[in-house]
């Protein structure tokens, strides 16, 4: 089912981010929205996830699985923990098994899994944040900056999994540049106008 | 050349050393000691207390009356915390009832109760009145202050009851409720002994502090005293040890 946006109006204050705002988002495929800060992108993303209900428009409703700019990690649960326990009410062996290897496929070692987030550095957090999103299965993956925090190595590796994901579904997400999108299939969606 | 793992061992130790010696100083100078006795006459007061039954008697009667106001405390801070927190009707009910009691004198309290309830129960309702406001007071701050980013993912993941519950609120709630456990097991046994000291409730330590100042036994009051110290201590440094325990079992 495609994501539908229409006539969407946001406004903070007397500042209005949205008018009359209108998008198709196809059923599966990457869309980058760009556009300079306060142009909206992440308040789109939130409006799309749910999680932001104050506009006028409307939007058709979808499960959404979002990996936030600011990781949002449980300080209790371990760093795979925050991922198996968050996504499945009992993990089955083979679901932490897949996050184990999606953890260590971004370079976490055995003993990286079963750190706790105060002992991640930033970049750790959003790995595993962007893990928790891709193995969720969710309809649509929005990704808030993912590469913000990544060497030129885990930007390629997220890259591959981007373009294999966005064959299965919708994936929406934010970047201040292109320049590593270069090779991947993608839509931009300009918030500029 | 000393260890310096051993530095607070040390520093406690030649602390505890001067404020005895000062004790000592200022009970030799006053010459009172029916009423201010030297550290050694008090030591030689405890030591006799310890050698009867009866001291044990009223030390046991004492530490359950405590235990069981500090746990009847406990619970209804708890209930009054999420009753409050979840209605706010009963907020309106609870909230102010809580602010008297935290701010009525121990005494007013002990006084009025000794009258309805007789003198034994009353260290035991005394001990769940100084808790019960404090344990509702920080618990109800912790309901309220809610991790909005955190709520966000668990709406995402659709993270509900149970699993919310543990990984959300759970550690928000130990962080409070852990540390004003441990000072309310202290207020509890300070208010407690005053109840039994002022209801001359049968079998206390509190009515031996009064025994002890009416026949001017300053030496026995100053061993009552320090056993009700230690006995706080003690309890302090227990519900500190179970605070780390649970924080450890909840992984905080």
């Amino acid at each position: 089912m495609p994501l539908i946006i229409k006539n969407l109006t946001k406004s903070f204050g007397d500042k209005k981010v949205f008018e009359n705002f209108s998008y198709t988002f196809s059923e599966k495929g990457l869309f980058v929205l760009v556009g300079n800060s306060g142009r909206g992108k992440t308040t789109l993303l939130r409006i799309i996830a749910g999680l932001d209900k104050d506009f006028s428009g409307e939007i058709t409703k979808q499960k959404a699985a979002y990996a936030f700019q600011e990781y949002r990690l449980f300080p209790s649960l371990n760093a795979l923990e925050n991922i198996t326990r968050i996504l499945w009410e009992k993990p089955k062996k083979s679901e932490i098994e897949n996050a184990k290897k999606l953890l260590e496929s971004f370079n976490f070692t055995q003993a990286d899994t079963l750190l706790f987030p105060n002992e991640l550095s930033g970049g750790m957090k959003q790995r595993v944040a962007l893990c928790r999103a891709f193995l969720s299965n969710q309809g649509v993956l929005l990704l808030d900056e993912p590469f913000k925090e990544l060497d030129a190595d885990l930007r390629a590796k997220l890259c591959d999994l981007i373009e294999k994901e966005s064959k299965k579904r919708l994936i929406i997400m934010t970047a201040h540049s292109l320049d590593m999108l270069s090779n991947l299939d993608h839509t931009i969606v300009s918030l500029e106008n | 050349m000393v260890n310096k793992r051993y530095y607070p061992y040390i520093l406690g130790v030649l602390s505890l050393a001067f404020w005895l010696s000062l004790w000592e100083i200022l009970a030799r100078t006053l010459d009172l000691n029916f009423i201010f006795p030297t550290v050694s006459e008090t030591a030689h007061a405890l030591l006799s207390l310890l050698s009867l039954p009866v001291f044990y008697k009223n030390v046991c009667f004492s530490l359950l009356r405590v235990l069981l106001g500090f746990v009847i405390g406990f619970a209804f801070g708890c209930l009054f915390a999420f009753l409050s927190h979840g209605n706010t009707v009963c907020r309106a009910i609870i909230s102010p009832m809580m602010s008297v009691i935290k701010a009525t004198p121990v005494a007013s309290f002990i006084m009025v109760l000794w009258c309805f309830i007789g003198s034994s129960p009353v260290p035991i309702v005394i001990g769940a009145l100084m808790v019960a406001p404090l344990i509702y007071h920080n618990l109800y701050d912790a309901l309220n202050k809610k991790d909005r980013e955190l709520e966000e993912v668990c709406l995402i993941y659709e993270v509900k009851g149970y699993r919310k519950f543990r990984y959300l609120y759970l550690p928000e709630l130990l962080s409070f409720l852990i540390p004003s456990t441990v000072s309310g097991i202290g207020l509890c046994w300070k208010a407690s002994i005053a109840a039994e000291i002022i209801a001359y409730t049968k079998n206390s330590i509190g009515k031996e502090i009064y025994l002890s100042k009416a026949y001017f036994e300053g030496a026995d009051l100053f061993a009552y005293t320090i056993t009700v110290i230690i006995l706080s201590l003690v309890f302090e440094k227990l519900m500190g040890k179970l605070g780390e325990w649970v924080k450890k079992k909840c992984r905080l």
